[in-house]
């Protein structure tokens, strides 16, 4: 601090010599603020051996070619299916997991083949319901076209069309109770655990 | 012709005679519609209109009979009986042991303390479970018995049908407007979906060719040879996405379930209305 004020003393007594002197930052005294560039020659290239520079070369063309290869090789093997293939865990606990023998009367073994057997004459009938269903709608739409065409072969012709919109088709539903309105559903963390197979 | 259309695609001939013989008992009357003799047709002038039969699915599932409930009880008891344990009952069955064991050795173990982490599992999930409130089944719509709300009879297929005047008559029926000489038929169902409802009400057309037909002449006889002498409807079937409407342009609106379809209708026009319907399956069927 001692030693700053010195200075600016000593300045003071130089200011009586040549007065109308100050310290500022403006222009008319060019002290900058910009940064300074220095410059350096550039640096000489080293000189490699072309022998070095020719096995670099060979070495990353090997690379790639020993990946083209097992590339190749894995071309025609199938990814596994982990779900077809049974954990050795589950097959060690094959007894473990095992679940105490099913108790069945005689009655009740009755019962359950009386009911099979009323369930397939239940669903033969829905069955042939379903398709009578389709029949009847199908003469339906005949019978309209028939009558268009004989109306007029315009209208005809333009219903004929393929409508191109239908297909892909998708649709919701039914689901056992309805959505909850306004329902907030609270948010989750996604992780994706698929497996990546190169 | 049903006997063609069905070998081609490919269901067993036994059914096909069944099914045939039932369609051509029951739609023979029908089908004397198309034999009549065709100079008669060509003399005679008849307006070709588009209807549309805008449906919306239904939104829950029916509810089982008494056979399928029984059937799917026994289906899930053999399910059970054919399964093996899984990880996480292996899990409760190894720490309800070592639980067991605990507390046989050690008298000084607090009961309130000690538990069975899986068992802990179960109940947080259960209580869960009991606190999740779902949407009843049936809405205050269904209370109510209002037949223009969307919201009714949620497991079944409704179509909407309009009353407005047709001659001197009101009558209930299918949105429906002639065609015009520059419109193909799905044009003017589009048409009609459009000035009926307006642009709040979203649907969508199945397709090009319509599903149905229905013919009716005009009450009033015609003064000259070139007037029409009645209508020729063509339906076309929509299915429901989305919006809503202001009944404006007719005076009434319903959107009716199968049943009630049979009393709104008049007999003629209801039975080519239903052929194309898909049926409400049978809630209550004698095993």
């Amino acid at each position: 601090m001692f030693k700053l004020l010195n200075t600016f003393s000593r300045l003071n007594i130089c200011s009586n010599a040549a007065p109308a002197r100050s310290i500022a930052t403006d222009s008319s005294l060019w002290i900058q603020a910009s940064s300074v560039l220095y410059g350096e020659p550039l640096k000489k290239k080293k000189k490699i051996d072309p022998a070095i520079v020719r096995a670099r070369e060979d070495r990353k063309k090997k690379k790639i070619e020993r990946a083209i290869k097992k590339l190749k090789r894995q071309a025609n093997r199938p990814k596994p299916v982990d779900e077809i293939e049974v954990p050795y865990e589950l097959i060690d606990q094959k007894e473990l997991r095992e679940r105490p023998a099913a108790q069945w009367s005689e009655e009740e073994l009755l019962e359950k083949h009386i009911l099979l057997k009323k369930w397939t004459l239940y669903k033969q009938q829905r069955r042939l319901e379903d398709l009578q269903l389709i029949d009847r709608m199908v003469y339906s739409q005949q019978r309209a076209l028939d009558e268009l065409k004989l109306a007029s072969p315009r209208l005809y012709e333009a219903a004929i069309q393929i409508d191109p919109e239908l297909l892909p088709y998708s649709t919701e539903g039914p689901v056992y109770t309805p959505p909850v309105k306004d329902y907030d559903s609270p948010d989750g963390e996604y992780l994706d655990v698929s497996k990546k197979w190169e | 012709m049903f006997k063609v259309s069905c070998v081609q695609r490919g269901i067993p001939l036994k059914f096909v005679n069944l099914v045939a013989c039932s369609i051509s008992k029951s739609y023979s009357s029908l089908a004397q519609h198309s034999s009549k003799d065709p100079e008669n047709r060509i003399s005679e002038k008849w307006d070709v209109m588009s209807a549309v039969c805008i449906e919306r699915n239904p939104i829950v599932s029916r509810e089982l009979n008494e056979m399928e409930t029984k059937v799917a009880s026994l289906l899930e008891r053999l399910e059970l009986e054919n399964s093996k344990k899984c990880n996480f009952e292996l899990k409760y069955q190894k720490e309800k042991a070592e639980f067991d064991k605990l507390k046989k050795t050690s008298t000084q173990v607090e009961d309130e303390e000690a538990t069975i982490p899986s068992q802990d599992f179960i109940d947080k999930n259960t209580a869960e479970l009991n606190n999740l409130q779902a949407a009843p089944r049936t809405t205050e719509a269904d209370k109510n018995k209002d037949v223009k709300s969307l919201d009714r009879c949620l497991d079944s297929r409704l179509l909407l049908v309009i009353k407005k005047k047709l001659g001197n008559k009101s009558l209930w029926h299918l949105p429906q407007d002639v065609n015009r000489e520059d419109e193909t038929l799905r044009q003017t169902a589009e048409r009609i979906v459009k000035e009926t409802f307006g642009d709040g009400l979203n649907v969508k057309l199945r397709g090009n060719a319509p599903a149905g037909y229905y013919q009716y002449k005009y009450k009033q006889a015609p003064e000259e040879t070139d007037q029409p002498v009645g209508a020729k409807v063509f339906f076309y079937k929509a299915k429901y996405l989305n919006g809503g409407f202001e009944p404006k342009n007719f005076e009434d609106f319903q959107w009716a379930t199968r049943e009630e379809l049979k009393t709104l209708l008049i007999p003629p026009y209801y039975k080519d209305v239903s052929l194309f319907l898909i049926d409400e399956e049978s809630r209550n069927i004698d095993s």
